[in-house]
């Protein structure tokens, strides 16, 4: 396992990215799951030996994907209806998560097909190239160019 | 900067890791740690008393001959019914163990299959693992045949063909308890390795492995690779491997030994299960 200096340095450095990975595929309560799942994860095994920060947070946007998809294919095998829990207010007193932009945003995102999501996150928010995408989630270029694309225009139609 | 990026990142830049979260991250990390150091201990003094045991272990054998009991004798009929019983019960014996799985033959590549070969080298039953397996077994009647003459026929199928291009990968993999009968097909898969038009290995394994495989979707080869690569890469799923092709995961494992050489085969494995 990793040490605990490490994971608090993570958590410190890219905790932020991997908790906007998780709200935008999962209602708050199951993000949280799926953060502290990615954190599990990387904590647990010492491979692989990251050559620098870029790296590690590749990969823990990889892993939180992954995380992610597998938390939403087994509510759609237990047919649980996310839209139920979709309206993500904080519990009172948890005033990290403003609201109305914030969600209007947020409920844009996740009305757009599940593969899309995490591309547009990264190429709208964290600046990332097409291949640079392409490479961290073992896509096509092209596909990733597609999503972005139509995430994009699906995203612009909705908040406009 | 548009207005709409303006707008996400306003929106993005609002979203923070929500208050306490990173603490109970820690905290349940910190758990697991405290499990992993409570039980390693455990686990050397029960490595330590199977030793233990293992050297004082004494066999004992106890041989008691019951009294032959005194017969009255029977009357001839009762024999003519007796001889025919048996004859019935043979045959039903003889056609369970023909029937009965030895060994079983995988083979990945995408497709995956499995054979089930019975003591006498005979395929007794066919198994798809995967979609593309289903459409290879549709293409040969193997059943019946001897497993020399199954994998040579189903190699020169035209399905094979369209598979086992120049640059694909495929494994064979026998699960077998009875050693000679395992290295007899081993010899058997290797033969028939000799003539694919792609890169090629065989391997043996244990009937665990083929259980876990089976349950995961793939043959035991493909899970073998496929455990390897989560092993070094957490960020790829078994299920993720299990839609991919030899090739794909051992590329993926950073092995280059399919790029275009040739005829090649490979031959690993020989004790059931690789080291870990």
């Amino acid at each position: 396992m990793r040490s605990s200096k490490d994971i608090e340095a993570a958590l410190e450095t890219h905790g932020a990215t991997v908790w906007r990975v998780c709200a935008i595929h999962l209602p708050f309560h199951d993000a949280q799951d799926a953060y502290q799942e990615t954190f599990v994860k990387f904590a647990a095994s010492d491979t692989p030996v990251f050559e620098d920060a870029e790296h590690e947070k590749a990969w823990l946007i990889r892993v939180a994907t992954n995380v992610c998809k597998d938390m939403l294919k087994a509510h759609a095998r237990k047919a649980v209806s996310l839209d139920a829990a979709e309206v993500q207010l904080p519990e009172s007193g948890d005033v990290d998560q403003p609201i109305s932009r914030t969600q209007e945003v947020l409920d844009a995102i996740r009305d757009i097909p599940e593969p899309a999501r995490t591309p547009l996150f990264l190429s709208v928010y964290e600046g990332y190239t097409s291949r640079e995408i392409a490479e961290m989630l073992d896509s096509p270029m092209g596909t990733v160019d597609s999503w972005i694309a139509r995430g994009k225009k699906k995203l612009r139609e909705a908040l406009s | 900067m548009t207005t709409f990026d303006d707008r996400m990142k306003e929106a993005f830049d609002e979203m923070a890791v929500p208050a306490g979260l990173n603490e109970r991250t820690l905290a349940r990390i910190e758990e697991m740690r405290a499990s992993v150091e409570a039980q390693a201990p455990a686990e050397e003094a029960a490595q330590s008393a199977r030793a233990s045991e293992a050297q004082g272990a004494v066999v004992r054998f106890e041989d008691v001959r019951p009294a032959a009991p005194r017969r009255k004798a029977a009357p001839r009929w009762a024999f003519a019914v007796a001889a025919c019983m048996l004859v019935v019960c043979l045959g039903i014996g003889f056609t369970s163990w023909w029937n009965r799985p030895a060994a079983y033959i995988s083979m990945d590549m995408n497709p995956s299959i499995e054979l089930a070969v019975n003591a006498r080298d005979v395929v007794v039953a066919t198994n798809a693992i995967n979609e593309d397996g289903e459409t290879l077994l549709a293409s040969a009647s193997l059943v019946g045949k001897k497993c020399d003459v199954a994998l040579e026929e189903l190699m020169q199928s035209e399905a094979f063909a369209e598979y086992a291009v120049e640059g694909s990968y495929l494994e064979l993999g026998v699960v077998c308890d009875n050693e000679q009968l395992g290295q007899r097909l081993m010899g058997l898969c290797e033969a028939a390795c000799a003539t694919a038009p792609c890169e090629t290995a065989c391997a043996t394994a244990s009937e665990e492995e083929r259980l876990a495989a089976l349950d995961s979707g793939m043959g035991v080869c493909k899970y073998r690779s496929a455990l390897e690569l989560v092993e070094s890469d957490p960020s790829m799923t078994l299920e993720e491997c299990s839609h991919m092709s030899m090739r794909e995961i051992r590329e993926h494992l950073g092995y280059d030994d399919y790029r275009g050489s040739g005829h090649g085969s490979g031959h690993h494995g020989q004790h059931s299960g690789r080291s870990a």
